[in-house]
């Protein structure tokens, strides 16, 4: 009997600490309404609402705005990127994300091929994520060795926060809210740019070959879930080799049915200001980014034949709409 | 390794499962394996110094209590050369040639720069006490080599204590030890006690310390006799915080090792304080030096005498450096101070009308007694005279400057961090009162559900108050330089 007490005992302890432990880290780990990852926000969206899931880098919740495509098309969109989402973490974050919503197109930026097999954002883009296997997978499959410690036990990470978490913070976790830029990252200020420079890309590597399968994985799920995949680049200042280009465009095109669009040759037409659209040589900055948002938004209801959602909360799509027109007279 | 560390939790785990599943005749060697392992893990080279001193001292023992050659005293000397000898050239070498260097006032002089081998102070004094009772005949010397190794590297005390005692430590490692479960349990929580003492309190109040000893002149007269009272608790706190932890560690094993802390604070005089402060030094001290001096038995001037040498030797022993002296040969100047005005304290306080056992009276004497050592660990923390100086100047400037406008806040901790800090001083400060009291402290082993509940909450304070990880730097315990 006494036996049998100490060990449920002990297995109590363990819980107890596990839980305190977990509970801990959720409320101490800072508030993320911006530059990617924020499940948090993206969780409260009304289930199966949204019809278009974007995915990616920065190059996604800086250079598309969902309240944008709204007011377009009607369409629901949400951005679930991260930064340098490398493709095995964009896997997951799919994965993760058709839990709630049941998306008629996942829209992958694809520049996510040719980056490294960690960019150094991996604490970011995982850290964030629900718990549960995709995480798991984000974990193991797109972070470094080094920080598996931390996101299996996130307390070891952000223990030292203690001292300095608002009461406000607490209770943004405690009660979260929709994201009313759904994703969107807003960036006001303005860098011209006139040069167009190529970055340093390659198809030729171990890594590119390791995403490629990833991307296989990917398309494989969207078809399970019976939703179509859209690959993209955002137009930039900074573009990719066009002989990767064009094995990316190969390797693309042996998935049957997917869709992949260089914005960047359509850069003429989307009317951009390089004196006043940028905010970096890879990134627009609001003005920039609603320009690229509305020939986005074309294109997906041209080609994907999209009409616009029932049962999106619509109230909160209008207050979406009026914020970012609003966010730039508040600056 | 540290004991706070993710290395030692797996070290000792293993170690634990292998020490008790493997038959009575092994358990020395798996002991032996394990103390090696640990004292190596940062340098192992230094486990070869561990060994020839341990062959020496027990070939010195063995010899001596043979009488080999008809000698016997030769060979207690011998081991001793040896074993302070080595203490001497890796802890002291420098600091006597650069003493050399001052007196002949050399430009360049020259130094061997050698690393000192961790513990070193501690496993070299074991051996000479261990060897000095062979030659006193209080105990036999040990024929068994392999308990004699496990003795000197014992890990649970290796790197800072408490220093073992051979009668009290040999007889137990010739026992077969099994799980006795309630001390186990008694073990692992003083063990994690250890951690939280370390990891939440005193690695916490090191902030203020180091932050003001990094730069003296900007803090005020006020921020100084925080952060001097401040380095009084950290180093308790420090220390007692590792013999927590290694006594707890022993216990887990199986052995009981000597209690070093008495609630020292709480002491009456500079004299009581020593009693409790550090009490295996202190002890070791008294029997194989302040008693070998004459101790009290030769008159009044020549007890007084080795009452300085003996503080003296503690400081050096603490460190190779003149403040360590100067701290030592202090603390034996306010005892020998506390001798000489007791009976002219005792004679005011009677006039006064006040009672030797009144609480006030003791708060008092406690205070005073805090101020006291608490002048004193100056020196012990500063890098040199000049700056102890320096800082005492700031504080005793206080009447003339002022506290200064400067806030606490500016010393390295905030508001959250000094209202933990403080609430966890309050619960050791409790803690204290009960070991003063001389009430054993409650550790709950027969009752796993309040067991196990407090055991799970230490650890949360750990993980969540604890200073460890990317943002802070890793405190080792105060004594691993020594």
């Amino acid at each position: 009997m006494k036996k049998k007490n100490w060990i449920v005992a002990a297995i109590l302890a363990v819980v107890l600490f596990l839980c305190a432990c977990y509970i801990a880290a959720w409320l101490l780990i800072p508030v993320k309404k911006d530059y990617g990852s924020t499940w948090e926000s993206y969780l409260q969206e009304p289930k199966n609402s949204i019809d278009v899931l974007f995915f990616g880098s920065s190059l996604t919740y800086c250079n598309v705005v969902p309240s944008v495509i709204y007011e377009e098309t009607g369409v629901t969109a949400y951005l679930m990127a991260g930064p340098e989402q490398t493709m095995p973490i964009s896997y997951s974050y799919i994965r993760e994300a058709c839990k709630t919503q049941s998306p008629k197109v996942v829209a992958l930026e694809i520049t996510g091929m040719f980056y490294p097999r960690y960019c150094g954002f991996s604490t970011v883009n995982v850290s964030y994520m629900p718990w549960s296997l995709n995480r798991l997978e984000a974990t193991f499959a797109g972070a470094e060795k080094e920080l598996w410690g931390g996101l299996l036990f996130p307390i070891l990470d952000y223990h030292s926060r203690w001292k300095d978490v608002s009461p406000r913070e607490i209770a943004t976790h405690l009660f979260p809210k929709p994201d009313l830029f759904a994703g969107y990252t807003y960036l006001y200020e303005i860098s011209p740019q006139a040069e167009v420079t190529v970055r340093d890309y390659s198809a030729e590597t171990d890594n590119y070959a390791r995403n490629l399968s990833y991307l296989k994985r990917i398309y494989a799920f969207c078809k399970s879930q019976d939703c179509q995949l859209l690959l993209f680049i955002t137009p930039t200042k900074g573009r990719i080799p066009e002989d990767a280009l064009e094995t990316l465009r190969d390797d693309i095109s042996a998935l049957d049915g997917v869709k992949f669009i260089d914005f960047n040759e359509y850069m003429d037409s989307l009317g951009i200001d390089d004196s006043t659209d940028w905010y970096d040589f890879l990134h627009f900055n609001y003005r920039g980014a609603e320009k690229f948002t509305r020939l986005l938004s074309a294109r997906l209801k041209n080609e994907y034949n999209l009409l616009p959602t029932e049962g999106e909360d619509e109230a909160l799509w209008k207050q979406r709409v009026s914020r970012f027109a609003k966010a730039g007279s508040d600056k | 390794m540290l004991f706070t560390s993710v290395q030692f939790a797996v070290f000792f785990a293993l170690t634990l499962l292998l020490y008790y599943a493997v038959p009575a005749k092994w358990q020395r060697l798996i002991l032996l394996c394990a103390n090696y392992v640990f004292y190596m893990w940062a340098k192992p080279v230094f486990g070869l110094l561990l060994m020839g001193g341990t062959i020496i001292t027990y070939l010195a023992a063995r010899l001596t209590e043979k009488r080999t050659l008809g000698l016997s005293g030769v060979w207690t000397a011998a081991g001793v050369i040896c074993m302070l000898g080595q203490l001497a050239v890796f802890k002291y070498a420098d600091f006597f040639l650069s003493g050399i260097g001052f007196l002949f006032r050399w430009d360049n002089t020259p130094t061997l720069g050698l690393l000192l081998p961790i513990g070193i102070s501690f496993y070299s004094f074991a051996a000479t006490g261990y060897l000095f009772d062979v030659y006193r005949g209080k105990i036999q010397a040990e024929r068994d080599f392999l308990t004699f190794s496990v003795f000197l590297s014992f890990f649970p005390s290796i790197l800072s204590g408490p220093i073992p005692r051979s009668r009290e430590l040999l007889p137990e490692l010739r026992k077969h030890h099994t799980p006795d479960f309630p001390a186990m349990r008694q073990g692992l929580m003083r063990l994690i006690r250890g951690a939280v003492k370390k990891l939440v309190v005193a690695d916490t109040l090191a902030v203020v310390v180091n932050t003001a000893y990094a730069a003296p002149e900007s803090f005020t007269g006020g921020q100084w006799l925080f952060a001097v009272c401040v380095y009084s608790v950290y180093i308790y706190l420090d220390f007692s915080a590792y013999t927590d932890m290694a006594l707890g560690a022993g216990k887990m094993l199986g052995f009981k090792l000597p209690e070093n802390f008495l609630a020292p604070y709480f002491a009456h005089t500079v004299q009581d304080f020593w009693r409790r402060w550090h009490i295996s030094l202190t002890s070791w001290f008294r029997e194989y030096l302040f008693f070998p001096l004459g101790g009290s038995k030769m008159g009044k001037s020549r007890t007084y005498l080795n009452i300085l040498i003996v503080f003296a030797v503690s400081g050096l022993w603490h460190g190779a450096a003149i403040t360590f002296v100067v701290w030592g040969v202090l603390n034996g100047v306010y005892q020998l101070l506390g001798q000489f005005t007791a009976p002219v304290r005792s004679r005011l306080r009677s006039k006064l009308g006040i009672r030797e056992d009144s609480l006030w009276l003791r708060l008092w004497q406690s205070a005073v007694v805090f101020a006291l050592m608490t002048s004193l660990w100056i020196f012990f923390r500063a890098s040199d005279i000049e700056q102890a100086v320096f800082i005492i100047k700031r504080i005793l400037l206080i009447p003339r400057d002022g506290f200064g406008r400067q806030s606490l806040l500016s010393m390295g901790l905030s508001v959250h961090q000094l209202l933990v800090a403080s609430v966890s001083l309050i619960l050791c400060f409790l803690e204290d009162l009960r070991i003063y009291r001389g009430k054993a402290l409650p550790y709950f082993e027969n009752r796993p559900f309040i067991y196990c509940l407090m055991l799970a909450l230490l650890l949360v304070v750990i993980a969540v108050f604890g200073a460890y990880g990317a943002d802070f730097d890793q405190n080792k315990f105060i004594y691993f330089q020594f």
